[in-house]
């Protein structure tokens, strides 16, 4: 089996995201527009169930966003 | 008045603490009533496959910063799925052949034909109820749990699947990690019974009831898959958001498609002389890391998304997705996408064998462990492009969305690859791949 290249992407990815690099901090009444719900990471929750679904079954990955879900015996 | 404000502000804190959860998760929670998202998907692939998919996601609280979410979804499939058989003619069929056109027999029966060229596709009809519950909570101030219960069936699969995802935020709550685990639980019963793997459809042993991993083929065969996963999200500053999640899921069990087979050809003509059921690896070990940035511009939100795959059959993909909000003004916006994906084929993919090197059919020997023509498991690209128009509908505490998108998805791989032999040489061996989806939504509060 090939050593995955992908560990070393998100160690870097990690670092950079823990090393503050561009953060600045959001008081409480300044998230009025991460509250949106078109911010929100999933914004359209049934979009994305039926999309992640077609390529599930047209592709050979699957995953990345969360964890569980339906299998299915269209792959 | 003082309620519609009391809800509204209870609906922005909650969406607050949401936009900070390291998954993906449902509809943001609610006031008192149900939050309802349904859509009407048509779903239709270019002479094959074409689905309907009535769904719907409901969310409710049902206690104090406590909320349940139903998602129900009804599947209606009807068309023609590839067989794993390369394009080419020949084959006995008795009188109802024609000349150029190929035609299998299955040994469960089964007698398909395609013309002389055209890539083999067996007709089938089924139909797939899923339905999955989420229990999501707060454990404090910080911390909250979901669980999920999912159940999906069809006339030869059973799905069941639990899942829990932890997350803490901490860093001023600009920092949430997530932890999360899942198992999934599959029965795969394949109509005529479990086809013995690697074996040609000549073999005197073919297609048995009592299935290669010692199963009863009424009682179907067993895979089970267990995920994993860690995730961390950034609040960047007052317009950005960062996730950063990775994943490891681990599946083993019955893993190949009963109902896929591999063309055996002679080893100069390339026509085909016997077929193969195909058979995969027991055991399927896979690692994936997804990055997203969301960023709100003056009125537009950008989503962009990357994702890398790898797994230990050989399969690595990247795949990019970016969609970008257009508001156009009185809440009526415009929402494009594109997503671009590739992977790399399976070690075990083949799109044919050959006779007297991979497959000694006097001697009805097979040279290789596993061998698969499933052309979701080849070295392929694809391209998705799609635009979403929403129009807010209603008003005050039924304020809701009316939505239509379309997407359009082309996959296309190794058409004239460099190992077809003889007459393949003369076909498509992977004709494009294409996809329309035309959805229908309706969101409601009520």
């Amino acid at each position: 089996m090939k050593k995955s290249p992908l560990l070393h992407y998100a160690l870097w990815a990690l670092l950079l995201l823990l090393s503050g690099c561009g953060l600045s901090e959001v008081k409480p009444w300044d998230r009025d527009l991460l509250a949106e719900e078109k911010m929100q990471l999933v914004p359209d929750p049934l979009d994305n169930y039926i999309d992640e679904h077609i390529y599930f079954s047209k592709e050979a990955s699957q995953g990345g966003q969360g964890v569980g879900g339906g299998g299915c015996g269209c792959n | 008045m003082q309620l519609t404000h009391s809800k509204s502000i209870r609906r922005a804190l909650a969406a607050a603490t949401c936009s900070v959860l390291g998954t993906a998760q449902a509809a943001s929670p609610v006031g008192d009533g149900w939050d309802m998202k349904s859509s009407f998907l048509y779903y239709t692939e270019k002479d094959r496959v074409s689905v309907f998919a009535p769904g719907v996601i409901a969310t409710r609280a049902i206690g104090e910063d406590e909320f349940v979410t139903i998602t129900g979804i009804f599947d209606s499939i009807t068309g023609a799925s590839p067989t794993g058989a390369a394009p080419g003619s020949g084959g006995n069929c008795g009188s109802t052949n024609q000349p150029g056109m190929l035609c299998v027999t299955s040994p469960s029966g089964g007698t398909f034909y395609s013309s002389e060229g055209a890539l083999p596709v067996k007709s089938f009809n089924d139909t797939r109820a899923s339905l999955s519950i989420d229990w999501d909570q707060s454990l404090s101030r910080l911390e909250r749990n979901r669980i999920t219960g999912s159940i999906s069936a069809e006339s030869d699969y059973f799905s069941l699947g639990l899942s829990d995802t932890y997350t803490t935020e901490f860093n001023n709550r600009h920092t949430t990690l997530a932890l999360g685990a899942g198992v999934t639980l599959d029965t795969v019963t394949p109509q005529g019974g479990a086809p013995v793997a690697m074996t040609p459809f000549s073999a005197p042993v073919t297609v048995t009831v009592t299935s290669a991993s010692g199963g009863e083929g009424s009682e179907g065969e067993q895979k089970n898959t267990i995920d994993l996963l860690m995730g961390i999200t950034q609040v960047i500053n007052r317009r950005t958001l960062v996730q950063l999640n990775y994943s490891h899921a681990l599946s083993s069990g019955y893993m190949n498609d009963p109902y896929k087979y591999l063309s055996i050809v002679d080893a100069t003509s390339g026509q085909t002389v016997d077929y193969l059921h195909e058979g995969r690896p027991g055991e399927r070990n896979s690692n994936v890391l997804y990055g997203k940035l969301v960023y709100h511009l003056p009125e537009d939100v950008v989503h962009a998304s990357v994702r890398l795959y790898s797994d230990d059959w050989g399969i690595n993909s990247t795949t990019f997705d970016l969609h970008y909000r257009y508001e156009l003004g009185r809440g009526i916006y415009l929402k494009p996408h594109l997503r671009l994906y590739n992977q790399s084929a399976a070690e075990f993919y083949r799109h044919s064998l050959v006779n007297g090197v991979d497959v000694n059919l006097a001697a009805q020997t097979v040279a290789l462990a596993n061998a698969s023509a499933d052309m979701r498991l080849a070295q392929m690209q694809s391209t998705t492009w799609g635009l979403k128009l929403g129009i807010p509908v209603g008003k005050g505490e039924n304020k809701g969305e009316l939505a239509l998108r379309v997407e359009q998805m082309v996959q296309s791989g190794e058409s004239s690859p460099a190992d077809a032999i003889g007459v393949q040489q003369n076909y498509n061996m992977y004709p494009d791949l294409e996809a329309t989806w035309v959805q229908l939504n309706y969101n409601v509060t009520f």
